[in-house]
């Protein structure tokens, strides 16, 4: 299940940031892919919504910290 | 108090020396801590205390509200938006009630002058609204705990160096410093005093140097259109000296305390885009509105529901954006003030800022990466900013249109000597910033490991404290984001 989900949100990132070289691990940060700004994150996190099919809030937008934890979030949301 | 203010250095002398004095005593450290900063608010007038006091204990109280009581904590941060933002708005736009409040004055036989209203407007609020109402948003949002300790928390909301013009702090970056001991570090306390003193050379030297010949620009019935753009190229580099001199001062004072205050500046007319420019300027605000404002409005059920078009699909991000971008840019203009001008800042910021990302999205990554496109996106954006300072500056917005509807090559010989003299005058305040920018880049940190360093900073000190004491003048101008 997470691998796939793994999978599925690797695509989403790669269509958002036109970088088919994006590789995502549940580490993976902010910091580590170029142009993941505020604007962007905002942008992203609407398209995992729409590719996902949840509704995300705003404090679980600004908590999370690293992929794993958008993981953990969309698995808490029944996403599978 | 202003920082630029002689009796401050006494005051802060007396401060420094006690504040050090009490290190082995953190608890007695913070009561004197608390005790001259609401000292220092409260100088010119007294009353001031008593606001700040009062939004101090209420916001403690209902960060406790929220944290204890479960089953309301929903209606305890709602009431900590609403009083926060109804003091602040109270205040803040007085002035579009002003008349009809004096007039009912005179209607009750009491003698009351708009003028003597205005003063009445309490410096800072702005700022120690925000830095006291993200503390209950916080606590609510689960990300940091309530405390108890009301001393700490006035010291919180209330040490004097960011208290009137920020930067605004956050609770997880301040609360634990003034929950800790400090330790008296000579490194620290002289690193705190070179910022110190390069912010009051920026604001003396330059900031207070170049604020005549533009504001006599700005209050010319008929300026020339070289006139006006560089006015606001001076406008441009006289608010930057401004503020980076008053939050540099802020963190320099905070710094020889022990307290590491937010950076609220980095570079900003070097930004490649509006996002990047607010990602540099006044990054305390900025990062407070993308908390606050932008990602709820971003994805909060009720803007979703109520605040969109027909025809749009909820999942647009680009409708998306434009309408957070929307929502938080107005609110920004808003803050700054109650005239049109700031809201149609806002509003260009929000126009601007949209557009970018638009742009961003459809050019193929592959373009955007081909080149190094810093070289035209610098100047690019910073055209962009100029227009966005001209629109700050100017509050007539009957002025600014036309403004923007002036003929370049208009003007008699007099304006383009008055336009030549602009230009000295830019030229006086841009370069020692630029000469600052190449020697923090390229020769400070080879300096900084030097034996000489220690030398050479103390002849730093020196020639900034020389070139403070003769452009000094005792009608200085404020900050110009005490207004704020």
């Amino acid at each position: 299940m997470s691998a796939d989900l793994l999978s599925r949100l690797t695509d989403v990132f790669r269509d958002a940031f036109d970088d088919d070289d994006i590789t995502l691990t549940r580490d993976t940060t902010a910091a580590d892919i170029e142009g993941w700004d505020s604007l962007m994150h905002v942008t992203l996190m609407l398209r995992v919504e729409g590719a996902f099919g949840v509704r995300m809030t705003s404090g679980e937008v600004t908590g999370l910290k690293n992929v794993g934890q958008l993981l953990d979030l969309l698995t808490a949301k029944a996403v599978g | 108090m202003s920082f630029v203010d002689p009796v401050f250095l006494v005051f802060f002398a007396v401060v420094f020396a006690v504040h050090w004095g009490l290190a082995r005593w953190r608890r007695v450290q913070n009561a004197w801590l608390a005790l001259v900063s609401f000292t220092f608010y409260g100088w010119i007038q007294p009353w001031l205390c008593v606001l700040l006091l009062a939004s101090s204990v209420l916001n403690f109280a209902l960060g406790l509200a929220v944290e204890r009581d479960s089953a309301r904590r929903d209606t305890w941060v709602g009431a900590a938006v609403v009083v926060n933002l109804g003091v602040l708005a109270g205040f803040k736009y007085f002035g579009f009630f002003q008349d009809a409040v004096v007039a009912t004055l005179h209607v009750l036989h009491f003698a009351a002058h708009p003028t003597t209203l205005q003063v009445a407007l309490p410096v800072g609020l702005s700022f120690y609204t925000f830095h006291a109402m993200a503390y209950v948003i916080d606590v609510w949002r689960g990300q940091f705990k309530a405390r108890t300790d009301l001393v700490d928390f006035l010291v919180f909301i209330g040490l004097f160096p960011q208290l009137v013009a920020g930067p605004i702090a956050r609770a997880h970056a301040l609360l634990p410093q003034v929950e800790n001991p400090r330790t008296f570090q000579p490194a620290q306390i002289a690193s705190g005093l070179s910022l110190a003193l390069w912010g009051a050379f920026k604001k003396v030297v330059i900031a207070d140097t170049m604020a005549p010949y533009v504001n006599i620009v700005y209050a010319h019935d008929d300026p020339t259109f070289a006139m006006i753009w560089l006015a606001a190229l001076g406008f441009s580099i006289q608010v930057l000296a401004d503020f980076t001199g008053y939050t540099d001062m802020a963190r320099g004072t905070a710094r020889m305390l022990g307290f590491e205050l937010l950076d609220n500046f980095n570079h900003p007319y070097l930004a490649t885009s509006p996002m990047d420019f607010w990602t540099r300027w006044h990054i305390s605000f900025s990062t407070w509105l993308r908390d606050y404002v932008y990602m709820p409005a971003s994805f909060s059920p009720w803007v979703r529901r109520w605040i969109t078009l027909p025809g749009t699909g909820d999942w647009s991000p680009f409708w998306h954006t434009a309408r957070s971008l929307t929502i938080t840019m107005f609110l920004s203009g808003l803050w700054h003030g109650s005239t049109w001008n700031y809201i149609a800042w806002g509003i260009y910021y929000a126009v601007i800022g949209t557009i970018w990302a638009w742009a961003q999205q459809k050019i193929p990554r592959k373009t955007r990466k081909a080149r190094d496109w810093r070289p035209v996106l610098v100047p690019l954006m910073f055209a962009h900013t100029l227009v966005g300072m001209m629109i700050f500056r100017e509050p007539s917005v009957a002025r600014l249109v036309t403004h923007f509807a002036k003929n370049p090559f208009a003007g008699s010989s007099e304006s383009w000597i008055v336009a030549s003299g602009l230009v000295m005058v830019c030229l006086f305040g841009a370069l020692p910033l630029l000469a600052a920018l190449v020697f923090e880049t390229y020769a400070l940190p080879k300096l900084q490991a030097g034996r000489w360093w220690p030398t050479l900073q103390s002849a730093g000190w020196a020639l900034a404290l020389t070139a403070i004491v003769v452009f000094y003048r005792p009608t200085v101008n404020d900050f110009v984001y005490f207004q704020f």
